[in-house]
């Protein structure tokens, strides 16, 4: 069939279909082509019955089965939402529970502040651990928040109470030692106020808060005035960033760890902070 | 109406539910009547309708009122069926083939003997012979009337090569039915618009 004889045959159709016209041109190509007056000759017959084959007088009423279906589905989707960032927080709360104490206790070992840990029969012995049903689910952590190198300007306590003080790539991991009195108490939580994130407009990187976990726990030796540190870890590859807050008064030491949000999970940072002792140091 | 229309999809797109509610009831009956021609049967064709509705209240923020809702909505509904012949296994060519020998190798019938019941049947069987992509095209144009700008639309493809599918779609079904189709004496070609006014 050639093309003629297929737009011929589209007319014929639609002609017994609608009773539009037939042009002339149709009707004289139809007088001398004997495959398009046979095919005029089917479709006569079967346009009809086809009309009454498409013909559907019932439709089932599906409005009650779609919305409950919807509402099941955005139930399962707010259960789900739930179940994500429950899951979120205890392991970003599991992680800093585990590392806080060893890198604590390291950084105030560079400082140089004399740990009256390491001789105090009173220390607390041994890594201080968060509840067991939360360590079982703790992730390995890929790398730790806190870190520094050896050089004093990696992490130094600033002169005014917020300052952000490096942004390096990770894999150096500072680990400050301090003792701790009693185990850590962690909270899900938002931070403080005072160790409230960096300001965005001085920031070189984006922060916002997706899981904060703050952790609290008394230390053995006092402080005089309160010290507050913020370390910015910005991996270079990828630019992602977390942030660690810390803050040291009195004899009460507050960790407060945040990551940038909406990250894939395998580029997702994980804050660590290890709950450490004296005789770890 | 239109505009109740828009209204609707506007707020069921901001997760008013009820507002899709109703717009469900507005395109219930086209959209199962759609499933049902292509795929053939009630049950198939229920599953489509809800279907349909459930993805479209699912891609609701992604759709940006450039085309009609119904246009859309049809969309959503044939690619559903096209995805679930597949899944069920398309009729192969292979099998329309046989299909076709084995209905040609019935003794023909001439129509006027034919019960009437027997060739809506046979018409029923060779629609579901037809490759899905080409009863799609018979669907959409010889029983909705759809022009080839609204099928093109349809199946996200060009005017032309909707035209050229609906004409094989035409061949092949004439060819299945053709033994069922032999009108006895063959008329002179002047003679069937006579006899067609007559009818």
């Amino acid at each position: 069939m050639g093309s003629v004889c297929n737009r011929t045959e589209e007319r014929l159709w639609e002609h017994i279909r609608t009773g539009s016209d037939l042009p002339d041109v149709v009707r004289s190509h139809l007088m001398s082509c004997p495959r398009c007056s046979t095919a005029f000759r089917e479709a006569q017959i079967l346009v009809p019955f086809l009309q009454e084959v498409g013909q559907v007088t019932s439709a089932p009423d599906c409005r009650a089965a779609v919305v409950s279906q919807i509402l099941q589905m955005d139930h399962r989707r707010g259960f789900l939402r739930w179940v994500y960032a429950a899951v979120a927080c205890v392991v970003a709360g599991i992680v800093l529970a585990v590392s806080v104490n060893e890198s604590v206790n390291e950084l105030k070992q560079k400082r140089n502040v004399p740990s009256a840990a390491s001789t105090s029969s009173t220390l607390h012995v041994g890594k201080p651990s968060v509840a067991e049903t939360k360590t079982k689910q703790l992730p390995a952590a890929p790398y730790i928040a806190f870190r520094s190198d050896s050089s004093a300007s990696a992490v130094r306590e600033p002169s005014h109470p917020l300052r952000k003080t490096s942004v390096r790539p990770r894999k150096t991991i500072l680990r400050v030692r301090l003792p701790a009195k009693t185990q850590p108490q962690l909270s899900v939580d938002k931070a403080p106020p005072d160790i409230s994130p960096v300001d965005a407009a001085q920031s070189e990187v984006e922060v916002q808060p997706m899981a904060a976990v703050y952790a609290t726990w008394e230390t053995e030796e006092a402080h005089e005035e309160p010290s507050i540190y913020v370390y910015v870890e910005q991996d270079t590859l990828t630019g992602d960033t977390t942030t660690c807050y810390g803050r040291m008064s009195a004899d009460r030491i507050e960790i407060y760890v945040e990551s940038k949000p909406d990250l894939p999970e395998e580029r997702k940072t994980r804050g660590c902070l290890t709950i450490g002792s004296s005789s770890d140091a | 109406m239109a505009n109740l229309e828009a209204d609707l999809v506007s707020r069921a797109r901001s997760g008013d539910l009820s507002a899709f509610d109703e717009l469900v009831s507005l395109h219930q009956d086209r959209v199962f009547a759609l499933a049902r021609r292509i795929l053939g049967n009630d049950e198939d064709a229920a599953d489509v309708q809800q279907e349909t509705f459930i993805r479209a209240w699912r891609s609701l923020p992604k759709f940006r009122q450039e085309s009609e809702f119904a246009t859309w909505l049809h969309r959503i509904t044939v690619n559903l069926c096209l995805t679930r012949k597949r899944s069920k296994r398309e009729i192969s060519a292979d099998e329309t083939l046989f299909v076709l020998g084995r209905m040609h190798s019935a003794q023909p019938t001439a129509l006027d003997s034919l019960e009437r019941a027997e060739l809506l049947s046979e018409i029923r069987r060779a629609l579901l012979a037809l490759p899905v992509h080409y009863r799609v095209l018979i669907v959409l144009r010889e029983m909705e009337n759809r022009s080839f700008e609204e099928i093109a639309k349809l199946l996200g493809c060009s005017e032309g090569g909707a035209r050229t599918r609906a004409c094989r779609a035409r061949q092949m079904l004439r060819q299945l039915m053709r033994p069922y189709l032999q009108t006895g004496e063959e008329l002179p070609a002047a003679d069937l618009f006579e006899q067609e006014s007559q009818t």
